[in-house]
C-alpha cells in the first residue's frame, strides 16, 4: 500500500530528532562556556568559544587520555574474543552434529537471562585474590566470552551458511578447523561484524564492575567522567566538556556504522 | 574420522570453559558467601545461614530501594514502549531517506548512561537548571529535582527513556514491516482511517515484539545503575536514599558497608525477583499469544542489555 | 539546625553539591563555616565575588572538619621506614613549609605559634589575618574527639539526617531516631 507521508509525519520525526540531539547539543553548549557565564543562570544558546580550554582542565584533572587508551583496549580485546569464540562455538551448534549438542545448546539459551550484576561479588573475591583488581585484565578477563554471542551466531549460521558448502569442502579433504576458517567465517563476517559493534558498544559505556575494580589512576572513560563529578567542586563546563569529549568516539564509531547497528537491531542482533 | 567426532567439542570447549568460570562459577559461589560472614576486607567468616537474607530483609533500605526500582521503572518503561510505538508507525511510512532517520532516532544509543547521568544532572539541577528555568518561565513552581522523591524518578526515569526510546522503536519497526501489507489495504476499503488502522491492525499484530520490548525493559530496568548514582554527586542515592536503587544498594552493601555477605543475598535476591517478573511477564505473552492467533515474526532475540 | 532551617535561614543547598557551588556566583551565601581548607574553595567557587571575609568566631570556641591523615598499613613491606617518613612529615616544620607553599593548615600544637602563620594574610579574603584567625580557633579546641573506624561512615549518616531536616523531609527529632537507626544498621 502506497502510504506517503505528510508533513505531519515529517514534523513529528523532526521534532523527536531534535530531542534526540537536544542533550549532545546542550553538553557541548555548556562545555564551551567559560565557568562564569555558567554560573549566572543559563547560558546563551550558541556556542561559547571555551571548549578546549574546559577539555584541557579536564585532561589536568583526569587521566583522560590513559582512560581512552584502556576503554579502547578493554573493549577491543573483549569484543574480538567475544565474536571469535561465539563463531566458533555457534558453527559447531549450527552445522555440525554431536553427542550433547541440544542439551548443551539449551544451557546456552538458559543463562541468557541471567544478569552480570549477580556474579560481581565472587569476581570481585577472586580478582582481589589474583592480584588484578586496578589492571585491566579484571575488566577483561571475565568478559571475555557471552551466551548471547553464540546464539546469536548459531541463529545466523544456520541460515547464511548453506550445508552445501561444508560438504563440497569436506569433500576436498579439509579439516573441520580448515573448514570454519575458509568457509565458515567468511560467510559468518556480517553477523560478526554487528556482534563486534555492539559488545564493543556494550563494554565501551559500562559502568558498575569498573566503578568496583578500578582505581582512579587507572580508569576507563566512563570512571573517569565519574572522577569529574565527584570533586570538591562540580564545575559544570568542565564536568560536560568531559561528557562530549568521551562521546565523540562513539558518535564517530556511529557515524561510520550506524547503518549496520541500525540494521543489527532490526535484525534481531540486540545486545547493549 | 577423529576430526569429525572430536573437532566440534574443540569447537565448543573454549566457550563453555570460559564461560563455566567467568559465568556460572560465580552464581554458585554467590550463593555460598550468602551463606556465610564474609567482610570485603576480613574475607571468609563463619556460616551463618540464612541470616544475611534475614538482615537484609529487615532492613528497611531493601525494602525502600525495591520500592525505587519499580517506580523508576515503570516511570521508564511505560513512556518508553508507548513512545517507540508510536514513533515505529512514523517510520513505517515511505519515507525519504529513511536509514538517516532511523539513524538518527538511534543517536541517544550512542551515548554511554554515565554521560547521560551527567548530562541530565545538570539539566535537572534544583536551582540553576535549565529544567527549572523553563518551568519557571512557564509560570510554575520549580521542582526539587534532587529532593522529592518522584521527581527525583521522573528525572531518571526521563534518562533511561531518552537512551532507549529510539533503540526499542527500532525493534518495533522492524515488526511492523512485517505486517502484511495486504490487510491495511482490506482495512482501507473498509474505510478505517491511518490511526485507526494502527491501533486496530499494527498493534494488535506485533504485539508479541511488544510483550518482548517490556521483558527485556525489564530485565534492564530492574538493573539501573549509572543513572541514580551519578544523580548527585554523593552517589547514596539522595538524603533519604529517595532514588537508590537495587543494584546501588548492593553496592552499598558491598562496597561502603564491606559486608559481601549481605550483599551476595541481595544479589541472589534481585536475581529471583528479575526471574519473577521475567515469567509474569512471559505468561502475559504467551496468554496474548494464544488469544490474538498468529504473529508472522517472532520476537527478535535479545540478550540482557545495559 | 531546625531553627536556621524554619526561619528561613538556611540556604537548603547540599554541599559540594551543582546548585551549590553555582550560589557562590549567584549570592547564595551569607555565610558558611570555614575550616582551612575551605579558603581554597571558596576562592575558586567564588572566583571575580568581591566581599567575601573571614571572622574569628566559632559557636563554643573551637571545632574541627575535615583534614588529613597519613595511615601505615600493617601489611607493608616497610612499615618503620614508613612510620618515620610519616612522622618526619608531619613534624612542625615540615607542616609549616606545606602551610608557606599550598595553604595547609597545620595539625602540629606547636606549629600554631610559627610567625610565617600568624603573619599570614589572604588578599581575597579582605586581607584578613587568617593565620592568626585559625590559629585562635584551632587553640580554642577543647578536646580532640575519637575517629573510630566507622568515623566516615557515621559522619556521612549524619549529614544525609541534617540534610533531611534542611530539605523538609523530616523533623529534628525524626531525623535523629533515623540516624540512629541508620548507624545501628552499619553493625
Amino acid at each position: 500500500m502506497n502510504r506517503r507521508p505528510g508533513f505531519f509525519v515529517y514534523g513529528l520525526l523532526t521534532a523527536f530528532v531534535l530531542g534526540s540531539c537536544a542533550p549532545l547539543y546542550w553538553s557541548f553548549l555548556v562545555g564551551s562556556h567559560s565557568r562564569e557565564v555558567l554560573t549566572k543562570r543559563v547560558p546563551p544558546l550558541l556556542p561559547g568559544g571555551h571548549f578546549w580550554d574546559n577539555a584541557q582542565r579536564a585532561f589536568d584533572a583526569v587521566p583522560f587520555w590513559k582512560a581512552l587508551g584502556n576503554s579502547l583496549i578493554v573493549s577491543g580485546t573483549v569484543a574480538t574474543s567475544v565474536v571469535f569464540f561465539s563463531t566458533l562455538a555457534g558453527f559447531a551448534f549450527a552445522k555440525l552434529t554431536f553427542r550433547g549438542r541440544t542439551p548443551m545448546l539449551v544451557f546456552v539459551v538458559a543463562t541468557l537471562a541471567v544478569p552480570t550484576q549477580l556474579g560481581v561479588i565472587p569476581l570481585f573475591i577472586v580478582m582481589a585474590k589474583l592480584g588484578w583488581v586496578g589492571s585491566l585484565w579484571a575488566l577483561i578477563v571475565p568478559s571475555l566470552v557471552t551466551a548471547f554471542g553464540v546464539f546469536f551466531m548459531r541463529q545466523y549460521l544456520l541460515d547464511a551458511l548453506p550445508d552445501e558448502l561444508i560438504d563440497a569442502a569436506r569433500v576436498d579433504g579439509c579439516s573441520l578447523f580448515r573448514t570454519f576458517w575458509t568457509v565458515a567465517l567468511p560467510a559468518a563476517r556480517p553477523a560478526a561484524g554487528i556482534l563486534w559493534l555492539f559488545t564493543f558498544m556494550a563494554t565501551w559505556t559500562d559502568f558498575f564492575w569498573p566503578l568496583i575494580v578500578l582505581p582512579a589512576s587507572n580508569p576507563t572513560v566512563q570512571i573517569a567522567l565519574q572522577q569529574l563529578q565527584s570533586g570538591y567542586y562540580v564545575d559544570y563546563s568542565l564536568v560536560l566538556a568531559g561528557a562530549t569529549l568521551s562521546t565523540i568516539p562513539l558518535l564517530v564509531l556511529f557515524v561510520l556504522t550506524g547503518r549496520q547497528m541500525v540494521a543489527g537491531i532490526m535484525q534481531g542482533a540486540v545486545k547493549g | 574420522m577423529l576430526d569429525a567426532k572430536v573437532s566440534p567439542y574443540l569447537f565448543v570447549s573454549p566457550f563453555f570453559v570460559l564461560f563455566l568460570v567467568v559465568g556460572m562459577f560465580p552464581l554458585g559461589y554467590t550463593a555460598w558467601v550468602s551463606v556465610h560472614q564474609w567482610g570485603l576486607l576480613s574475607g571468609q567468616g563463619d556460616f551463618t545461614g540464612l541470616e544475611n537474607y534475614r538482615r537484609v530483609l529487615e532492613d528497611r533500605y531493601f525494602w525502600n530501594a525495591l520500592r525505587n526500582t519499580i517506580s523508576i521503572f515503570l516511570l521508564s518503561s511505560i513512556p518508553q514502549v508507548l513512545i517507540a510505538l508510536a514513533l515505529a508507525g512514523l517510520l513505517d511510512t515511505q519515507l525519504r531517506a529513511r536509514t538517516l532517520w532511523r539513524m538518527s532516532v538511534l543517536l541517544p544509543f550512542v551515548v554511554a548512561p554515565a554521560a547521560v547521568a551527567l548530562i541530565f544532572g545538570n539539566v535537572f539541577g534544583d536551582r540553576y537548571g535549565l529544567a527549572n528555568e523553563v518551568i519557571t518561565w512557564i509560570g510554575l513552581e520549580p521542582i526539587r529535582w534532587h529532593v522529592d522523591t518522584l521527581a527525583s524518578h521522573v528525572a531518571i526515569a526521563s534518562m533511561v527513556n531518552w537512551r532507549w526510546t529510539g533503540y526499542n522503536a527500532l525493534i518495533l519497526l522492524a515488526a511492523m514491516q512485517a505486517v502484511p501489507r495486504d490487510v491495511y489495504e482490506s482495512a482501507a476499503l473498509d474505510g478505517a482511517g491511518r490511526i485507526r488502522q494502527f491501533t486496530s491492525i499494527t498493534v494488535p499484530m506485533i504485539r508479541p515484539t511488544v510483550i518482548f520490548v517490556i521483558i527485556t525493559s525489564t530485565i534492564g530496568g530492574l538493573q539501573i545503575f549509572a543513572e541514580p548514582r551519578l544523580f548527585d554527586t554523593q552517589g547514596l542515592g539522595g538524603s533519604d536514599r529517595q532514588y537508590q536503587t537495587l543494584t546501588m544498594y548492593l553496592w552499598e552493601l558491598g562496597w561502603r558497608v564491606r559486608d559481601l555477605g549481605m550483599a551476595s543475598a541481595v544479589a541472589w535476591l534481585l536475581f529471583l525477583i528479575i526471574v519473577v517478573f521475567a515469567l509474569v511477564s512471559l505468561l502475559v505473552s504467551r496468554r496474548a499469544g494464544t488469544l490474538k492467533g498468529h504473529h508472522r515474526r517472532s520476537a527478535p532475540l535479545k540478550g540482557a542489555r545495559r | 539546625m531546625t531553627s536556621l532551617s524554619e526561619e528561613g535561614l538556611s540556604t537548603n543547598l547540599v554541599q559540594w553539591s551543582e546548585d551549590w557551588t553555582a550560589s557562590f556566583q549567584n549570592d547564595g551565601f551569607a555565610t558558611m563555616a570555614c575550616p582551612g581548607w575551605m579558603l581554597g574553595v571558596i576562592e575558586g567557587n567564588a572566583d571575580g565575588v568581591e566581599g567575601w571575609d573571614i571572622a574569628n568566631v566559632f559557636p563554643g570556641g573551637g571545632g574541627n572538619w575535615g583534614g588529613s591523615y597519613l595511615t601505615v598499613p600493617a601489611q607493608g613491606d616497610n612499615v618503620e621506614e614508613a612510620q618515620e617518613l610519616a612522622k618526619w612529615l608531619t613534624a612542625p616544620e615540615q607542616q609549616i613549609k606545606a602551610f608557606e607553599a599550598k595553604g595547609t593548615f597545620p595539625s602540629q600544637v606547636d606549629a600554631l605559634t610559627d610567625p610565617a602563620l600568624t603573619g599570614s594574610t589572604n588578599e581575597f579574603f579582605n586581607g584578613a589575618p587568617t593565620g592568626q584567625i585559625l590559629a585562635d580557633r584551632a587553640e580554642a579546641v577543647p578536646f580532640i574527639a575519637h575517629k573510630g573506624p566507622k568515623f566516615a561512615d557515621i559522619n556521612t549518616a549524619f549529614q544525609q539526617a541534617i540534610q533531611r531536616v534542611d530539605e523538609g523531609k523530616e523533623s529534628a527529632d525524626e531525623a535523629w531516631d533515623s540516624f540512629l537507626a541508620d548507624v545501628e544498621r552499619l553493625g
